[in-house]
């Protein structure tokens, strides 16, 4: 045996090792996510709408909705956020800086004026240059926060500065909201008084039909890049999430639909402006904080499909997204390294951040390299075909068992694209998917790694953007130091 | 003429009972949808005298519904608003918004047909 | 190198764990795929179910309740619905829910003779014997269901079965057994004397909701809870309290703000009641607390209920490290019209917000 063959053994195992793991992991989670599910379909039936929305004692919330040039639809989607169903909310927009005519048009069709305001900056952001509150009763609930422009993070930390309210519900503008959304993320939090967090689930709205910023129909996207999201959408939130929430172990509270306890979150620091994986890195740091404080708490999710958003549908948009997500998930595992399987932080430091380390950060990278060597031994001339062929049956096999049991899982609970049709499209988007779909969301997540050891460049660009002259010299020069 | 009147309910057995009621009391032509959407349509094409609405139905809310109706300047189309909550900031959003009257469910059919008359006579 | 000759033989290790591997994923997604065709078959069953009960069911309802309503000129046969709903009752018993649904549900829109008509039909379809035989269930949620449907039909006869779930392991149960006696027991929060865990939130909403619908000489004397082992029932006592405006408790929350942990919750309430009683008590405390809660609740107290004299007050409060203590302070110095120099930009950044009536 020469040294090429033990080598090509380790590889071997490595890799074998590799995939019963996360075969097992999966199964694990899916038979917790199962149960989970069950549970709490069994418990919303036994609740009542009127319960809460009729309530004076509902705990307060603030909608906190950062913007950025989008002058074409924000009045629409302010008056879809005015017009849920709860009674204790109010709604912050914060204009991030916005080069277009965002403000003016809200400041028309709102009836806005300007109002002196006193924030507290608890955590400290751009500068704030006014607050606007409209002088027609009817929209009281409304505040427009404008800002000079530094990024979604620092948008959305100066609408929790302006809040005053006991909960926060960080969203993305132009995600369709249903009615109820706001009723049922706040359950968990009045149930139980060591939430800290809860998440809500995104579903994918391309070709629904959305009217006055409300979700009329739903209906299967006519693209098939956005149908493959729609099964990987349910997969994480059905499966993974699920599980990860009963489990106590969320990392990750999805952007577009969050309510957090505002009082912890200011304690934490806010979300930090200096990754692009910002929802993550916030539950990761109050998770810690929370643990290393000695206090029990919860991170919860709701599996109700209770925020709708746009998928990218074309494939430049989809890379440059999911490029992100790559370098956000890398920044936020970089900066919190000291979990990574320390028993002091119980599930999050043995199980939750390994797992996001090997399988959702690392799995990309493997199967890239995978591929390489499979190249590689092709030129060579040493592929060992049955080995080869069995293997991938193996992984398509594993690939289908998640997406059935994900398509099992929505067929119990919420049940949205309803007709066979529709049931068959998404199964043969289950079979197609390891072919078209996965190759397309492991390249752009190689790239996204790639870009990070360009590193500093990227850094520096992002920053740049959206600094003040003052803060500005302060970052540059971190950027030279670093260079050096 | 024959005054026209909307009932705008989800609940079917509620909306046909309402309608079933103030036909009955002989107050007018009574119309219903079930729906926000279907009712905006309808506003749209006729000329109501009353819309009874509830806050809480799918697509447009009783709120929005009764903002639509103020905006395009139909002044004179009395409007009641049905709503299981009644809270003071709803009852107050709902006044400032021009709602005529407000009936907190659990109401009672006589009281809803005795209100109807009143304002369709004061109008 | 992976050879190929390795893998002509049978006892490769790799090949049969992956062999193996791949056997149980099959099996699963068979499995799975058929739980989805099963689940797909009965809902289509009920599904044509409902289509062809459900309007029924509906018409048959709102004739019955347009009937209480409407005093003369109806033709319609009370009994007859009641032999069609009977019938159709008995096919099974997801009809028989559906029609116990549809009961709540109008029941609960309804006040006056459509309510008791519905009483009555529930009565009449004897379908309290389906709610009983919910309690009798093994599973928690069923049971849980069966109270509450005993509760929203108003059954009073029957409170005493509940409290046997009052010690339940589940705690949507446990829940569901305190809401039913709330609801049905002569004595709404008897079961607060053995309360032994804390009081959600949600559970408060929910009490809270019930005793809105009870007349107010029904309602328990809430200061019997104020020493309560559990905080939560303490504070949702309090809270009960202000809700129901009981201004003849004022005394007895001023004997509760002398021991009380949780002052600054009592003192929002003595401010809600406009409580001029607690005036002395609230200065006192003031200056004694060194609590931020409890400075800003007796700052919003003094800010509602003061006059000029809390002048000295605010002058000793708006130095405080505490931002929402300054902020509070000078919230109510506004509120008195308290004339200060203001000296710093951020006190006049206060006064600012605090003078608008758009802010609140």
């Amino acid at each position: 045996m020469n040294i090429w063959t033990i080598l090509t053994h380790i590889v071997d195992f490595f890799v074998l090792g590799f995939s019963v793991s996360l075969t097992i992991c999966y199964l694990f989670l899916s038979c917790v996510s199962f149960f989970a599910i069950r549970k709490y379909m069994r418990r919303r039936s036994l609740y009542r709408v009127n319960d809460i929305i009729s309530s004076p004692m509902a705990p307060s919330v603030s909608l906190i909705a950062p913007a950025y040039n989008e002058g074409m639809t924000i009045v629409e989607n302010i008056r879809s956020m005015l017009s849920l169903e709860y009674n204790n909310y109010d709604v912050i927009v914060v204009n991030d800086g916005s080069k277009d005519d965002t403000l003016e048009k809200v400041i028309k069709a709102f009836d806005l004026i300007q109002v002196p305001l006193h924030v507290n900056a608890k955590v400290s952001t751009q500068e704030i240059v006014s607050v606007y509150k409209s002088q027609n009763r009817s929209f009281k609930k409304l505040t427009i926060v404008n800002k000079v422009n530094g990024g979604k993070a620092d948008a959305l930390n100066a609408g929790i500065n302006v809040s005053s309210s006991r909960l926060v519900a960080c969203i993305d503008v132009d995600c369709v909201l249903e009615n109820d959304a706001l009723q049922r993320m706040v359950k968990p939090f009045m149930e139980d008084s060591s939430v800290i967090a809860s998440g809500g689930v995104v579903r994918i709205a391309n070709s629904c039909e959305i009217e006055h910023g409300k979700l009329i129909n739903v209906n299967l996207p006519k693209n098939m890049l956005a149908r493959f999201q729609v099964l990987e959408y349910l997969r994480a939130f059905l499966l993974s999430r699920m599980a990860w929430a009963r489990l106590n172990g969320l990392l990750l509270i999805s952007g577009a639909f969050g309510l957090f306890d505002r009082k912890l979150i200011l304690k934490a620091g806010g979300y930090s402006t200096d990754t692009v994986g910002e929802d993550m890195e916030l539950v990761v740091r109050m998770r810690s904080m929370m643990t290393r404080a000695g206090k029990k708490f919860r991170v919860t999710m709701i599996p109700d499909p209770l925020c709708w958003t746009e998928a990218p549908s074309t494939n430049k948009v989809f890379e440059k997204q999911r490029n992100r997500w790559a370098r956000g998930t890398y920044e936020v595992l970089q900066k919190h390294t000291y979990l990574f399987f320390n028993s002091k932080y119980k599930i999050t430091g043995l199980f939750g951040y390994p797992f996001w380390f090997f399988f959702e950060w690392m799995a990309p990278l493997l199967e890239f390299c995978g591929a390489v060597y499979f190249i590689f031994l092709l030129f060579t001339g040493s592929v060992s075909w049955t080995y080869f062929l069995s293997l991938l049956v193996m992984f398509y096999c594993f690939s289908i068992f998640i997406s059935s049991f994900t398509l099992y899982a929505e067929e119990i609970s919420f049940y949205k694209y309803k007709g066979v049709k529709d049931q068959l499209r998404l199964l043969a988007a289950a079979l197609l998917e390891p072919f078209i779909y996965h190759p397309r969301v492991v390249w752009a997540s190689v790239k996204g790694n790639i870009d990070i050891l360009k590193g500093v460049k990227s850094w520096g660009e992002m920053t740049r953007s959206g600094f003040s002259s003052k803060t500005k010299v302060a970052e540059l020069k971190k950027v030279t130091t670093i260079s050096n | 003429m024959e005054k026209k009147i909307l009932v705008c309910e989800d609940d079917e057995v509620l909306g046909s009972m309402i309608k079933f009621k103030l036909g009955k009391d002989q107050l007018g032509l009574i119309e219903s949808v079930n729906n926000g959407k279907d009712a905006k349509e309808a506003i749209e094409t006729n000329d109501y005298s009353l819309i009874i609405s509830d806050i809480h139905m799918p697509f447009i809310s009783g709120l929005q519904l009764l903002e639509h109706v103020r905006a395009h300047q139909k002044k004179n189309t009395s409007f009641i608003i049905l709503s299981a909550e009644g809270l003071e900031s709803t009852v107050l959003e709902a006044f400032d918004l021009g709602v005529t009257d407000f009936l907190t469910k659990p109401f009672s059919p006589g009281e809803l047909s005795m209100r109807v008359k009143r304002l369709l006579q004061a109008a | 190198m992976i050879s190929r000759l390795q893998f002509l033989e049978d006892q490769d290790p790799k090949m049969i764990f992956i062999f193996g591997v791949t056997v149980v994923l099959t099996g699963l997604i068979i499995f799975f795929l058929s739980l989805i065709i099963i689940s797909k078959i009965s809902r289509t069953r009920d599904r044509r179910l409902k289509r062809k009960y459900w309007p029924y069911i509906k018409e048959h309802l709102a004739m019955i309740a347009i009937q209480s309503v409407v005093n003369e000129g109806v033709k319609y046969d009370y009994r007859r619905s009641l032999r069609f709903l009977m019938q159709i009752r008995n096919r099974s018993r997801k009809i028989a829910q559906w029609v116990l649904d549809e009961i709540m549900k109008q029941k609960a829109n309804l006040t006056g003779e459509a309510n008791k008509t519905m009483l009555k039909v529930y009565r009449d379809l004897n379908l309290k014997t389906y709610s009983l035989r919910k309690l009798k269930s093994f599973n928690s949620n069923t049971v849980a269901r069966g109270i509450y449907e005993l509760e929203s039909m108003e059954q009073r006869d029957v409170f005493s079965k509940f409290y046997k779930f009052l010690g339940s392991k589940n705690t949507d149960l446990r829940m569901a057994a305190r809401l039913g006696l709330t609801s049905l027991a002569p004595n709404p929060l008897s079961f607060l004397d053995h309360l032994k865990e804390e009081l959600s939130e949600w559970e408060q909403m929910s009490i809270y909701n019930r005793l809105r619908s009870k007349h107010k000489d029904q309602l328990p004397d809430f200061s019997k809870f104020y020493y309560h082992e559990q905080p939560s029932a303490v504070a949702f006592c309090v809270e009960m309290t202000v809700r129901f405006n009981y201004f003849e408790l004022i005394p007895q929350l001023i004997e509760l703000l002398k021991t009380t942990k949780n002052r600054s919750m009592v003192i929002d309430a003595l401010k809600e009641l406009e409580a001029f009683q607690a005036l002395p008590y609230v200065k006192r405390l003031i200056h004694k607390s060194n609590n931020p809660q409890t400075i800003i609740s007796c700052l919003n107290f003094l800010a509602h209920i003061g006059d000029e004299s809390c002048r000295s007050i605010f002058e000793t409060f708006i130095e405080h490290k505490n931002f929402e203590v300054r902020m509070a302070a000078v919230g109510m110095a506004a509120k008195l019209n308290i004339e200060f120099e203001s000296s710093s930009e951020e006190l006049e950044s206060m006064l600012l917000h605090h003078q608008n009536e758009l802010i609140s």
